[in-house]
């Protein structure tokens, strides 16, 4: 039996703004998948803590304060160092067109920018694990 | 596949914490490989249920009790179950964002869980044995609420705690709620809020009246969890009860209880799945109640052959 998909969204750095995210949760939720979220503000080394107590499959840090290039490359060094280097690092908020070649070599697999359908989304994790997952 | 949890269970012995969430999600997606695991609790874990209705702050309870427990040199870990979307079977899990504080302490272990199985009972034994390999001095697990669904959680831990807030109907209201029987420790959070003396009351007059006179009536506390004012208090309550518990020799009865349970539990489980199987095989019977006689008839020699089936099964494997 397969578990559902497990996803930590998350806000790192200071960005006080989160209803994109809260409605990504819920649509996440909708689609079968475990969705944890831990809040604003968080250092990427809490959320890296989260990832690996959580066991979950998906990180996707959410920023939309303009510090992407310098706070999702954290995420994913500190993700490493934490040994959870299997997680798939989605991120998503205002970043520019030029920042994501950027960003995917620093080990993000996508970048979702402002507008992005949901369904979009969920279809490319989905597509990532393989299959529809459905809930036990 | 045991092999696997094997390895694990070797790093969640030398307190790896990768190893503790690899091996809970593996128990969790692998249900069956929990033979593999002691059948007993080995360590010295006490279990701690609370219940409570959403929103009446068990989270940020526990966040508080957590960190202080750190500063006693105890170690903690928390299951906190959110309910599961029936349509979806997806699961947004927020508790641990009340208790990123106490997350971040390298005593403290939080793991969100999806409340599957109702409330996740028949993997909760092999969960708790992995949390007590790992040697945490306190378990708490995070009811969903105060109703049927936190009972698997209530039945399986060693002390059960309920979370009340002031102000949430009248007295009536309270005395509905179905963990006031089974509770040790009762915490009235919120305690700033209106009503709150009103409620100890109520509670008080409930179980000088009322109660099941073989239970112990069980410490009434009052909190703000938020403010973090009667975390002491709760955090000695609930030592108190552990060791009277343990020296009485309730602790131990308790566990005896909750094995048998456990057995009675998985058992049902298996049965009422080979019956939901059966009930949905073919189409419903829509023309009168002579057909419906004949469909039962043959649901009963089904079930039987099923059930035979698992008889002969069960002698092989032993």
């Amino acid at each position: 039996m397969r578990r559902p998909i497990r996803v930590l969204i998350a806000k790192p750095g200071l960005d006080g703004h989160d209803r994109g995210l809260k409605v990504l949760a819920r649509a996440l939720h909708d689609a079968g998948m475990e969705v944890i979220y831990t809040g604003l503000f968080q250092t990427p080394e809490t959320i890296a803590r989260s990832a690996v107590d959580e066991d979950v499959d998906v990180v996707g840090p959410s920023i939309l304060s303009g510090a992407h290039n310098q706070l999702v490359p954290e995420v994913v060094r500190a993700l490493r160092s934490a040994g959870k280097e299997d997680a798939l690092v989605l991120a998503g908020g205002i970043i520019p067109e030029e920042d994501i070649p950027f960003l995917k070599v620093q080990g993000v697999a996508k970048v979702f920018g402002p507008g992005t359908p949901l369904s979009e989304i969920i279809r490319f994790i989905e597509t990532h694990f393989g299959e529809p997952v459905r809930g036990a | 596949m045991s092999q696997d949890l094997g390895n694990l269970l070797e790093g969640v012995r030398n307190r790896d914490r990768f190893s503790l969430a690899r091996a809970l999600s593996l128990l969790e997606r692998y249900p069956d490989v929990a033979h593999l695991l002691p059948r007993e609790r080995g360590g010295h874990a006490t279990v701690v249920a609370v219940a409570g209705q959403p929103g009446a702050g068990k989270s940020t309870l526990l966040g508080r009790v957590a960190a202080e427990m750190t500063m006693r040199d105890m170690s903690v870990a928390v299951l906190a179950f959110d309910p599961v979307s029936p349509r979806s079977g997806g699961a947004l899990l927020g508790d641990r964002i009340r208790m990123l504080d106490a997350a971040e302490h390298p005593n403290v272990y939080v793991r969100s869980i999806a409340a599957r199985d109702p409330a996740g009972s028949s993997v909760l034994p092999a969960l708790l044995a992995v949390l007590d390999l790992y040697g945490f001095d306190f378990v708490f697990l995070e009811a969903v609420g105060a109703g049927q669904e936190a009972s698997p959680l209530l039945l399986a831990a060693d002390l059960a705690l309920l979370v009340l807030v002031p102000g949430l109907g009248d007295s009536v209201q309270t005395l509905k709620v179905d963990v006031l029987q089974i509770a040790d420790l009762i915490v009235i959070n919120k305690s700033d809020r209106p009503g709150a003396a009103e409620l100890v009351r109520d509670l008080s007059t409930y179980y000088r009246l009322l109660a099941d006179t073989s239970h112990p009536v069980p410490p009434i506390l009052q909190t703000v969890g938020s403010e973090g004012q009667g975390i002491t208090a709760m955090l000695e309550a609930i030592t108190e009860l552990r060791d009277r518990y343990a020296a009485s020799g309730i602790l131990e009865e308790r566990r005896r209880r909750a094995a048998t349970r456990l057995w009675q539990h998985t058992l049902r489980t298996r049965c009422l799945r080979i019956i939901d199987e059966l009930l949905n095989d073919g189409p419903a019977p829509d023309d009168g109640d002579h057909e419906v006689g004949t469909r039962e008839r043959q649901l009963y020699r089904k079930l039987a052959e099923r059930f035979a089936l698992l008889a002969a099964s069960s002698d092989d494997s032993r």
